[in-house]
């Protein structure tokens, strides 16, 4: 294959009849980039990403804040003896206190208990 | 040739790389969009240049290449432009009553087709045949400069000339 082949001799000279660039073509181009400011790196380009980024883990914490896995509150058991003798205590007095039921004939008493 | 090093030096330089490097590209850009809109790209690919000059890697090939890349790929930009010019090519009348008219008007109409063709090329291939025609690099410099395989370069420069040489012959039995 050679460069002086007649199809590649006919692409390059496409158009015909065009003159090489002049000297004063040349100094125009260079002025364009001498009149042009430097390309300056885009601080938009710099926060876009970051705004993105930002955006995401705010939705990553939001969901892992109100979806997360919630545990059942239990009651809290205490083995403490002066609080379990303080509560044996007050259930005593409310005992010797309060009004006795008086069942009469017939009647029967119900009672459910409740297991916590 | 020159070395890495200096090629590397040659990037920072905006002044010298333009001094060396310009009237070619310059060159290369009218030929494909004419040579109001061939000077904008032409410092456009400067400035483009010298803002990426610490992409440019000597080791991957010379600067010319890779300038001639960045220009090829800012004219992508101006596709329109220069299918449009390529197929401005105007009608050609029948020919004269003289041989010389004749001769004239054969050679219009060679250019008129050819002008089709290239215009009808699908976009790598016109970027491979004017890179390889008209700015002359080898093989492995258009594909650095466009960043495809050896194997496409060749393949598309192969199957576009084969659309010009098909023109062509077309003209020689007319």
């Amino acid at each position: 294959m050679s460069r002086t082949d007649p199809d590649l001799i006919a692409v390059r000279e496409l158009p015909p009849g065009l003159a090489e660039p002049s000297d004063e073509a040349v100094a125009r181009v260079w002025h364009k980039i001498a009149a042009r400011p430097a390309p300056r790196r885009s601080s938009r380009r710099l926060w876009v990403p970051i705004t993105a980024a930002a955006a995401v883990l705010a939705l990553v914490g939001a969901g892992i804040f109100f979806l997360r896995p919630r545990t059942v509150s239990q009651p809290a058991f205490t083995t403490d003896r002066e609080t379990v003798t303080r509560v044996i205590g007050d259930l005593r007095d409310r005992a010797v206190t309060a009004e006795p039921v008086s069942v009469g004939p017939g009647q029967v008493i119900y009672q459910t208990i409740h297991v916590v | 040739m020159r070395s890495p090093t200096e090629a590397a030096a040659g990037a920072d330089d905006l002044a010298a790389m333009f001094g060396r490097h310009a009237r070619e590209l310059l060159r290369y850009c009218t030929r494909r969009v004419g040579p109001q809109l061939a000077e904008d790209v032409v410092a456009e690919t400067f400035l483009v240049a010298h803002e990426r000059r610490h992409r440019f890697d000597p080791s991957r090939g010379e600067l010319l290449p890779w300038l001639y890349g960045i220009a090829t790929r800012l004219l992508r930009r101006h596709v329109r432009e220069e299918v449009r010019a390529l197929k401005q090519v105007p009608h050609v009348p029948d020919a004269g009553y003289d041989d010389a008219a004749a001769h004239r008007v054969d050679a219009q109409r060679d250019v008129a087709r050819l002008s089709a063709v290239l215009a009808k090329l699908p976009r790598r291939q016109r970027d491979v045949l004017m890179l390889y025609a008209v700015a002359e690099l080898e093989y492995a410099e258009i594909a650095a400069a466009l960043e495809i395989p050896l194997g496409s370069v060749q393949s598309s420069l192969h199957r576009a000339r084969a659309k010009v040489k098909a023109a062509m012959s077309e003209e020689d039995n007319r």
